[in-house]
């Protein structure tokens, strides 16, 4: 009886209310972009008479994610601390010169891997030093880290283009090495974010840098730790980037770091970073813009109106998957 | 005794305003002189095209620091650009204003871009950056596919001419550097915009419609991308329209004359004049390291090292501050120490 009062005298709640406690639920950035990805499927499925299922197109749409899911894999790691970090096409692509380099000196393809994997390491944590040790905020890090390292690439490749030997690319590309270090570094990833006390500390002190630091944790570790993770997914990017084209020239990479972001924050995660950071969120996203970009050239529109409406669906999703602040989103960049 | 102390405490801040143009044009003198045996600025044609870069970069520099003073990164202001310029330069031309009508209508396509953008800012209230990201995709499309993917030429067009005067460069430099220093410094939108810079929060509660204002920093920013725009188009002759997210690489070039810029406007507290001299200075360098026959990636090396320099140096200033004050109390108590001694 008292409980059937208590039910009565209870205010219904608003709509936006119940959309915001849906929006709350922690599987809610998982299945949502998740649904969204898997609904742009059906629909291009159906769109396209079921040629869009076929296996090459599935393919490829895989092959095509591969080096951006790596990446936004990667970069989750930095943006679960609140920072962000735009300048890791410019970081792959200094990567994949160096391995270009090392291959073309040595001909040697495990060299070849190791330079571009440590290269990247070493330029993220340069970057994560930057941020760290000299307090500059991390988007302003990024953006002249990003045209010094383009420059760098412009200086050493020139007009010409780095080539490594097209039959080894050509055998790596088919013996599975791609999918094979992919699920190994995706796995890690998985296992190092959601299962180990580094992945709760990175969480933390996205949620809250102060009470984290109150808390004992030590935020600059943390974020050393995030650009040393990032760097290795980034490396295994340069060498799929190798792989895949067989040369490096002077604009690889060149705007990829807008593609990770996109994609990222496409597939759920949070710019802010905190508890509901995850690591699957740039696979995810990026596979929503490549099925996207094929289903969309598969039904005949151009190349301009699918950017176009790229960004009117990625707004979209970016706003119904994001919480409405009550005063205006801003974070001090300078 | 008090005037004394204003007059000696004014003529420290011009001279810490100049200081930093000065010295670069003086140590690009001196290296283009030992090097390539000729200065900076040597014939009326450098100064030309001195005064036609510096006037967009200004321009694009004011713009970014609408918004960035306030936490915003716009990315999408280099697609504002091209959507203003494009649009609003093709409508000129059409109607056969000249060169005024062109600077004029794409200023005005800029501003509505700027406001559409700062009314979805408002509404939908995603992170700027993120923001910038979708509507810069949007913008390109929208650019890219207009007057046939050829964007916007103003080589050879009757009228544009004046888009290359030095007197016309000069007024427009002035008119830009009295109205958005009256705006930013002396008009109660510029009072606003300070208080929101200080605390959002606080400044809401206290009565400011931080939303209006917000909107009001995007149009701004718009019509002054889309001056830069034109007159970067009247020095090139044309404005090619770009996809795939490259247009904002305009933001990023333009990050450094605003960062300098905004270091040297915190000496007099004026920072578009900081700006001005901020563009200038990092114009004389970029003028400086192509008499040296230097190729663009070798010059993009050094002025974003320095760049990176700078950032450093801003912020850890407050380090050598810190040190400085330590200095002056260790000498102080030797001092303290030395005179209790003797007595």
């Amino acid at each position: 009886m008292t409980n059937t009062i208590a039910v009565k005298a209870a205010p219904r709640l608003k709509l936006t209310d119940r959309i915001d406690i849906i929006k709350n639920k922690r599987m809610f950035s998982l299945a949502f972009p998740l649904s969204i990805l898997l609904l742009l499927i059906l629909a291009f499925g159906a769109a396209t008479g079921g040629a869009f299922f076929r296996g090459t197109v599935l393919k490829g749409l895989f092959d095509q994610t591969l080096i951006i899911g790596t990446m936004a894999t990667a970069v989750s790691f930095i943006y679960t601390t609140g920072n962000l970090d735009i300048s890791v096409g410019s970081v792959m692509g200094l990567g994949a010169v160096a391995g270009a380099l090392v291959y073309g000196a040595t001909e040697n393809v495990v060299l070849m891997i190791g330079t571009a994997i440590i290269a990247s390491i070493l330029l993220m944590l340069f970057n994560g030093t930057l941020s760290v040790v000299f307090n500059i905020k991390t988007t302003m890090v990024a953006v002249v880290v990003m045209q010094l390292y383009n420059a760098i690439i412009s200086e050493v490749v020139g007009a010409d283009t780095l080539k490594v030997d097209f039959q080894l690319c050509k055998m790596l590309e088919d013996g599975g090495f791609r999918y094979g270090a992919f699920i190994i570094y995706f796995v890690v990833c998985l296992l190092a974010f959601h299962f180990t006390e580094m992945g709760r500390q990175l969480r933390f002190i996205g949620g809250n840098k102060k009470c984290a630091e109150q808390t004992g944790m030590n935020p600059k570790k943390a974020i050393c730790i995030s650009f040393l993770m990032a760097g290795i997914g980034i490396g295994i990017a340069a060498v799929f980037t190798i792989i895949r084209t067989g040369s490096v020239g002077s604009t690889t990479g060149n705007g990829m770091g807008m593609d990770v972001m996109l994609a990222t924050v496409l597939g759920g995660m949070s710019i802010f970073g905190g508890a509901k950071s995850n690591t699957y969120s740039g696979i995810i996203g990026a596979l929503t813009v490549s099925a996207l970009n094929k289903g969309l050239l598969m039904l005949g529109v151009s190349s301009t109106v699918i950017q176009g409406v790229r960004g009117v669906i990625f707004l979209l999703l970016v706003f119904l998957n994001s919480e409405r602040p009550s005063t205006l989103p801003a974070r001090e960049q300078f | 005794m008090a005037e004394k102390t204003k007059k000696s405490l004014t003529g420290k801040i011009v001279v810490q305003t100049l200081a930093i143009p000065l010295i670069t044009w003086a140590v690009c003198e001196i290296i283009d002189r030992s090097l390539a045996g000729t200065g900076v600025i040597t014939n009326i044609a450098d100064v030309k095209a001195l005064l036609r870069t510096l006037l967009t970069s200004f321009s694009f520099a004011l713009a970014i620091n609408c918004n960035l003073s306030s936490g915003r990164m716009d990315l999408s202001a280099g697609a504002q650009m091209y959507m203003g310029c494009i649009f609003g330069g093709n409508i000129a031309l059409g109607l056969g204003l000249g060169g005024v009508g062109v600077l004029v209508l794409s200023m005005a396509v800029g501003a509505v871009c700027g406001l559409l953008v700062g009314v979805l800012f408002v509404n939908l209230r995603i992170l700027p950056m993120v923001l910038g990201l979708g509507v810069s995709l949007i913008f390109e499309c929208m650019s890219f596919g207009a007057y046939d993917q050829q964007g916007l030429k103003l080589f050879a067009k009757p009228g544009v001419e004046i888009l290359s005067n030095v007197a016309f460069i000069l007024a427009v430099a002035f008119i830009l550097v009295a109205a958005v220093t009256y705006l930013f410094q002396y008009s109660s939108f510029g009072y606003r915009r300070r208080a929101i810079q200080g605390n959002q929060k606080l400044a809401s509660d206290s009565g400011i419609n931080i939303y209006t204002n917000c909107i009001q920093c995007y149009v701004l920013a718009g019509a002054l991308v889309a001056c830069a725009g034109v007159f970067d188009t009247a020095y090139t002759g044309g404005l090619t329209p770009v996809m795939g997210m490259s247009s904002n690489t305009q933001v990023f070039k333009n990050m450094f004359p605003m960062a300098l810029g905004l270091l040297i406007g915190s000496y007099s507290q004026k920072p578009v004049v900081g700006i001005l001299l901020g563009s200038l200075s990092v114009k004389l360098l970029t003028m400086c390291l192509s008499k040296l026959a230097m190729d663009s990636s070798m010059q993009n090396i050094i002025i974003y090292s320095l760049f990176l320099l700078l950032n450093i140096y801003r912020m850890n200033a407050y380090r050598f501050e810190h040190a400085k004050e330590k200095r002056a109390r260790i000498r102080e108590a030797r001092e303290m120490k030395a005179a209790l001694g003797k007595a």
